[in-house]
């Protein structure tokens, strides 16, 4: 249907070209150069809608079943739904999973840059659904047994995405870790959905919560992890070998951007300490950070250009600097988790100023958040009274460091530490048997 | 006319047409429009350039990403599973080859504006003869270099300039486009040199436009450039605040005000020849500061502060310059609003809780629904039903206007409301929505009876302006503006259900007025309104009187006529010209109710206050004459001009006659007919949506909203009466007649070509910008409409003599007043070549009288007795009676007056009069004027 459509609309497109004859004596080289394309194009068209005809011929000849290009009969009972390749890290190890079970699902992404587009595999029906509202039409008419999103706030007022009725069942796959990982979702971002895949079963009271002070029905709540750290715990035990350990000296500062970030709020006079101190520091800025305050960080750049064992990491793939720092330090940024559980070395969350919150769960989450110890196992916190005297206080950290149990710590925040994709995918599997 | 011409191309033709004839109006030649529509051109198209661009690069990012995997499935496999894996691949990034011509989607969409420019200037006749800078005529090729065409060898180098100079052109295509190029040199060579040179420019900016982007950004002036404007807009931003921009509304105001009322008295408009310079200045500061907005719009990819700033000072000065002041004014004050709103942080708190209150997805639907059934009942659903009673309103042109009209309806303010903040998007689709509701109350509820129509003329149209109109706008008004005001704060969802309901009963209602006109039988053409009605009466057997009055006829231009275009006067056979005649008053008022019943009821004998009003007094006294005429068995017509109050029995010209007459002509004439049907659905579509009150601005005494060219209309409206003088008069053999008839055609404003003598919409004589502008001490345009009447008039005395209705007929050709362009008058008050019409000699006393006697034939003679408009009535009495007029003695003194009657602007009781002149002998001689007190006369 959808080829007869195209075919007859290049037909009438040709047609209105023949019209207005004059038309041709009254464009710019420019132009004229666009219609010699689209004749080409039209060219190549006719080549393919004749090649296919053609080949559906000789199907149809040799009795094979036309038409049919997957071998999804009928619509995947399984829907996953992405973004963009920003949750490539997410859905890989979940997608790979499937596949190698056998698993038909469909896949549907916003972006065209989706690594997921790349994979021909008859077991997965990929599609770029395209951008603004025609893809928010077709999600709020998606149908499907199971829904998989990582997306917050589907269904809630204002958000371009409805739930769709014809989904059966909407399931959250989380995609990031900590205490506060829910806390800045925005307001009702998790309402709309029947299940959520958490990362562990600490964010089980924080959800019941919620849902008991807005009056909604229990989700299905099932600690699965976080598959996107999967790939990096892979890489990290892989590359382990070629690099030797930490010096046990080096500290990398990764601050978040804008009012966020802590060096905005602390400036890089506690690194020029370190520095005298004598560690090494590693700053590795928000690439967002290069971005819209160039500036300031130039201007970072220069107060710390006089010691020789500050250096600046402003490439797009962080670990090598993970992997060489003894120390983190950083602020609210999900960075901290990463470091700690994939390196096991410690974090010093430097405290900042909460703007108004009132958009997000954290709001509601308050009372539940001011018992968080999270910070306290993965390391120390430090404050304005603290960051005369970093110095010391990234010593003490580092001395505490034998104390502390990260194998417990992984356990206890990451459901299924280094599969939880293969986690998220048997889960997958058994609903659908069902 | 094809299908695709008319619906696509031809409505924005006449748009095309329109900017080129308002910018020629404006800058008085033909060369700048040029300019100014190329100008118009590129920014219009700008929105559709950047969408084609906008597709291409989508195509062009989706290549990058499917071009690698296409070349790795080629080297994989072959056949069918080759096929099968690019099909797959094309699904995954629901992409189609065809979808590879989706850039010239975009060129297609351009087509209609180009070609519209294209069919524009191709078929403008006025560029005929018409020299710009180094171009001597417009309408031929420049033939510059010996015989070889210039501009086409420009035009081309400039295109290979482009295609060279693009960045984002290579090898092969710059050699497909460069063939491209030479292949218009060629189609080109022989156009037109005003295409050529449009063409060209347009070339220029799409090249200049082209580096600005590519190129110039990394170069060093470029840069300095782009900031010298940011810090323009930074220095303007002090005009952003309210404040300021209050006190320059206020000084844009007054000064308005000021020079409103020192242009409104006319007679002073000579010593303010030295403001109109100052004035297009002003104009032209106006024009580059949109160019600088423009420009930092386009470097800054924002609407900046210039903007604003470009607005507030725009507004001051459109208001300063008293242009259109009202709409000036009423642009500034919303502006006001909308800054005060937008700008300023006082409600930038309240903003943010409406921005959260507000979803995104519930403004844009309200906003889109209510925009689409606004264009839909205006522009669809009240023409349909229009179409359905009178079939004769079916044509292309009209789908053509009303498809156009409700996409411009729909888009314009869609984008503007898509691109703005979240604040001014909820102002908007409140307002929107305001305006779908007042259109659904009005259009399907408030429903109001002005009777049938019938040549765009409505039967009651008085029904109109009735006054208690506004209490039910206001009470209605009220209803929907707290209704919706209420529903929009507390339940958005329900008022976009509400236009929801609406939209769809809309277009079910559309649907089915339109599947019962394509269901109709094929639409009978109009029957051409078989049998014109007579409006004036002459008799074959019994004598007839008929008395032509031409508005401002400049009498001595008979003369100049006799010597020029003797052909025009072929057929006034038995006519004499009286040369010396003197009209009583410089207007209409002051002269011919003397003309009508005498001497002693003209305007310097009335001026003593008695408790009379004039209107009464002369009303008695042309009462009298028509009873004298009656007791003769005379039947009398008046068909005069409504605006004549004291003929209290008359027929009006105007109105529905004119109407008529000019509606069957525009019928016949060729052109611009075509669109009326179209234009007046449009306007009818939006008369019947708009509250009660509003609607007299809609239809104005019979003219419609959208109908454009005042001057134009006018002019046809005068034009096709004489016209059809003919087919208005009925010759029968009944008794007398006595026949008033007056027409303005030669009253300014004029729009008659010289060659055809009939209506253009152009300027008829551009090289005098003013209308009162003269050459040689006679205004052009004048002139061409004093011809076009004398040949016209001729033809119906040709009419006359056909139907032997000719001898036995009294036939008076006479003016009020001249015009002031009287050449042998000038020079008589020492004004060889004066430079405006009026201000040469005293008030405008040059009046045309052309008699012809019962049984009088032979050629055009011309009689030097000097005579007065006002002996009219004694000539009329003497045919009456049927024995010779016997002229006045030489030496009696001859009186003309100035000054004015302007009811309700003036007493009504008296006429204002500013001097008066007693004239002892010939006019022509300067020594006969001797200037009088104003009340020195009493009536004989």
């Amino acid at each position: 249907m959808n080829k007869i459509r195209y075919d007859v609309g290049a037909l009438t497109l040709f047609a209105l070209l023949l019209v207005p004859e004059q038309a041709f004596a009254y464009l710019d080289p420019g132009t004229g150069n666009a219609l010699v394309y689209g004749l080409i194009s039209l060219a190549s068209v006719g080549a393919y809608a004749m090649k296919s005809a053609f080949y559906w011929l000789i199907r149809k000849k040799n009795h094979e079943q036309p038409g049919s290009t997957t071998q999804s009969e009928g619509l995947p009972s399984l829907l996953i739904y992405s973004e963009g390749k920003n949750y490539w890290g997410t859905f890989r190890p979940i997608v790979e999973t499937l596949i190698e079970r056998k698993v038909a699902f469909r896949y549907w992404t916003q972006d065209i840059h989706d690594p997921a587009l790349l994979i021909d595999s008859e077991y997965m029906d990929s599609r770029y659904i395209g951008e603004g509202s025609r893809s928010w039409f077709k999600l709020n008419s998606a149908q499907a047994d199971i829904m998989l999103a990582t997306t917050p706030n589907i269904g809630t007022p204002g958000y371009p995405m409805s739930r769709s009725p014809k989904v059966g069942r909407l399931i959250h796959v989380w995609h990031s870790i900590g205490d506060f990982a829910y806390a800045w979702y925005h307001k009702g971002g998790l309402d709309s959905y029947d299940e959520v895949l958490t990362a562990g079963t600490y964010m089980d009271a924080q959800i019941r919560l919620l849902e008991q002070k807005r009056d909604l029905p229990e989700k299905k709540l099932t600690p699965c992890g976080v598959p996107y750290l999967d790939g990096m715990f892979t890489k990290v035990r892989e590359s382990s070998g070629d690099t030797p350990a930490t010096d046990g000296k080096t500290i990398l500062v990764a601050p978040s951007w804008g009012n966020k970030g802590c060096l905005n709020v602390y400036g890089v006079d506690f690194i020029a300490d370190l520095a005298r101190a004598g560690f090494s520091v590693i700053v590795r800025p928000h690439p967002q950070s290069l971005k819209v305050e160039k500036a300031l960080f130039d201007s970072f750049k220069e107060q710390l250009a006089s010691f020789p064992n500050v250096s600046w990491d402003e490439g797009v793939d962080g670990s090598a600097s993970m992997r060489k720092a003894a120390l983190l330090i950083s602020d609210t940024s999900s960075v901290r988790m990463d470091f700690a559980l994939l390196y096991e070395r410690p974090v010093i969350t430097l405290e900042m100023p909460l703007a108004n919150l009132s958009e997000y769960e954290y709001d509601e989450l308050k009372p539940l958040l001011a018992q968080s110890s999270m910070e306290l196992e993965i390391g120390s916190r430090a404050g304005k009274a603290d960051i005369s005297r970093m110095p010391e206080v990234v010593q003490a950290t580092l001395s505490a460091h034998s104390s502390r149990d990260f194998a417990a710590i992984r356990s206890k925040y990451v459901a299924h530490f280094g599969r939880s994709g293969e986690a998220v995918a048997e889960y997958l599997i058994t609903q659908l048997a069902k | 006319m094809s299908w695709f011409y008319a619906v696509t191309i031809y409505p924005l033709e006449l748009i095309y047409k329109s900017i080129y004839m308002l910018c020629a109006d404006l800058s008085g030649s033909y060369g700048l429009a040029l300019i100014a529509l190329s100008l118009c051109t590129s920014f219009a198209i700008a929105p559709l350039k950047r969408l084609v661009s906008a597709a291409m690069r989508k195509e062009h990012e989706l290549q990058l990403v499917l071009q690698p995997q296409l070349k790795k499935i080629r080297e994989e496999s072959r056949g069918a599973e080759r096929h099968a894996r690019i099909t797959r691949l094309y699904r995954r990034y629901a992409y189609h080859p065809v979808m590879g011509i989706r850039s010239i989607l975009g060129v297609a969409l351009q087509i209609p504006f180009l070609m519209a420019a294209y069919y524009m200037v191709e078929g403008l006749d006025v560029l005929k003869g018409q020299s710009f800078w180094f171009l001597a005529d417009l309408s031929q090729p420049d033939g510059l270099l010996g015989g070889i065409n210039l501009l086409p060898i420009a035009m081309t180098l400039i295109n290979l300039a482009a295609v060279f100079s693009s960045p984002q052109m290579h090898g092969k295509d710059r050699v497909q486009a460069s063939a491209v190029a030479l292949l218009f040199f060629v189609l080109l060579y022989s156009a037109p040199s005003a295409l050529l040179f449009y063409w060209t420019l347009n070339n220029i900016l799409s090249l200049a436009e082209g580096l600005m982007q590519k190129g110039w950004t990394k170069c060093a002036c470029w840069t300095a450039f782009v900031q010298r404007i940011a810090e323009l807009s930074k220095k303007f931003e002090v005009l952003e605040r309210p404040q300021i921009l209050i006190v320059l509304a206020i000084i844009g105001f007054a000064l308005d005000r000021v020079l409103y009322l020192i242009i409104q008295k006319g007679r002073f408009l000579e010593y303010l020849d030295f403001l109109m310079p100052l004035l297009q200045t002003g104009m032209s500061l106006i024009f580059i500061l949109f160019l600088l907005l423009f420009l930092s719009w386009v470097l800054q990819k924002k609407f900046s502060t210039l903007l604003w700033t470009v607005f507030a000072l725009s507004s001051a000065a459109v208001c300063a310059l008293g242009m259109h002041y009202q709409h000036a004014l009423w642009m500034l004050i919303a502006f006001l609003f909308i800054t005060i709103f937008y700008r300023t942080g006082r409600f930038s708190t309240t903003a943010e809780r409406l921005a959260t209150h507000f979803p995104d997805r519930d403004l844009h639907a309200l906003a889109s629904k209510s925009l689409l059934l606004v264009a839909l009942i205006i522009l669809a659903y009240t023409p349909s039903r229009l179409m359905l009673a009178d079939a004769s309103f079916v044509s292309s042109h009209t789908f053509a206007i009303l498809i156009v009209g409700s996409l411009l309806i729909f888009t314009v303010p869609y984008l503007i409301f898509h691109s703005t903040r979240k604040e001014l998007q909820i102002i908007l689709a409140l307002l929107f929505c305001l305006l779908a509701l007042v259109a659904v109350v009005y259009t399907f509820f408030l429903v109001r009876d002005y009777g049938v129509i019938d040549a765009y003329i409505f039967e009651h149209a008085e029904r109109i302006t009735l006054k208690w109109y506004r209490y039910v706008d206001m009470a209605a008004g009220l209803v929907i503006l707290s209704a919706a005001l209420v529903l929009f704060i507390k339940k958005l969802s329900i008022l976009n259900k509400l236009i929801t309901v609406a939209l769809t009963v809309t277009i079910l209602l559309c649907g089915y007025s339109y599947g019962r006109l394509l269901l109709a039988d094929s639409p009978k053409p109009v029957a051409e309104s078989s049998a014109p009605q007579k409006h004036l009466r002459l008799s074959r057997t019994a004598p007839n009187i008929l008395v032509i009055m031409l508005d401002s006829f400049t009498g001595d231009h008979i003369g100049t006529m006799m010597k020029e275009y003797p052909h025009l006067l072929t057929s006034y056979e038995g006519f004499t010209w009286h040369p010396d005649t003197l009209s009583a008053g410089e207007c209409t008022h002051m002269s011919l109710p003397s003309m009508i019943a005498g001497t002693d009821i003209a305007s310097y004998y009335l001026n003593h206050d008695d408790g009379v009003s004039l209107e009464e007094k002369i009303g008695n006294k042309t009462d009298t004459f028509i009873s004298e005429l009656r007791s003769k068995n005379f039947s009398t017509t008046f068909a005069v001009s409504n605006t004549i109050p004291y003929i209290r029995e008359k027929k009006y010209v105007s109105h529905s006659i004119f109407k008529e007459y000019a509606a069957k002509y525009q019928g016949e004439s060729q052109g611009r007919a075509e669109y009326i049907p179209g234009i007046f659905a449009a306007s009818y579509g939006l008369f019947e949506a708009m509250p009660w009150s509003i609607r007299k601005n809609i239809y104005r005494k019979g003219r419609w909203f959208f109908s454009g060219n005042s001057t134009f209309d006018r002019c046809v409206e005068h034009y096709s009466v004489l016209v059809h003088l003919s087919d208005m008069t009925a010759i029968d053999s009944g008794g007398s007649s006595y026949t008033l008839f007056t027409n303005e055609l030669t009253h300014l404003p004029w729009s008659i070509s010289k060659d055809t003598l009939k209506p253009v919409t152009y300027d008829p004589f551009p090289d005098t910008i003013e209308t009162l502008e003269m050459r040689d001490g006679l205004v052009p345009e004048h002139y061409y409409a004093e011809m076009a009447t004398i040949k016209l008039v001729g033809d119906f005395l040709d009419f006359l003599k056909q139907e032997n209705a000719y001898d036995n007929t009294f036939i008076v050709l006479i003016s009020d007043h001249c015009s002031g362009d009287s050449q042998p008058l000038s020079a008589t008050f020492g004004n060889a070549a004066p430079a405006r019409a009026k201000q040469t000699y005293p008030g405008r006393p040059n009046a045309l009288m052309l008699v012809k006697d019962f049984h009088q034939r032979g050629a055009l003679r011309v009689d030097d007795a000097p005579l007065a408009t006002s002996d009219l009535r004694a000539m009329t009495e003497a045919a009456v009676e049927g024995r010779p007029f016997v002229f006045p003695p030489a030496n009696r003194p001859r009186y003309h007056a100035t000054g004015d009657w302007h009811r309700g602007r003036h007493g009504k009781n008296a006429y204002t009069l500013q001097s008066l002149w007693e004239i002892n002998g010939p006019k022509l001689k300067r020594e006969s004027w001797k200037k009088i007190p104003t009340n020195s006369l009493s009536r004989p």
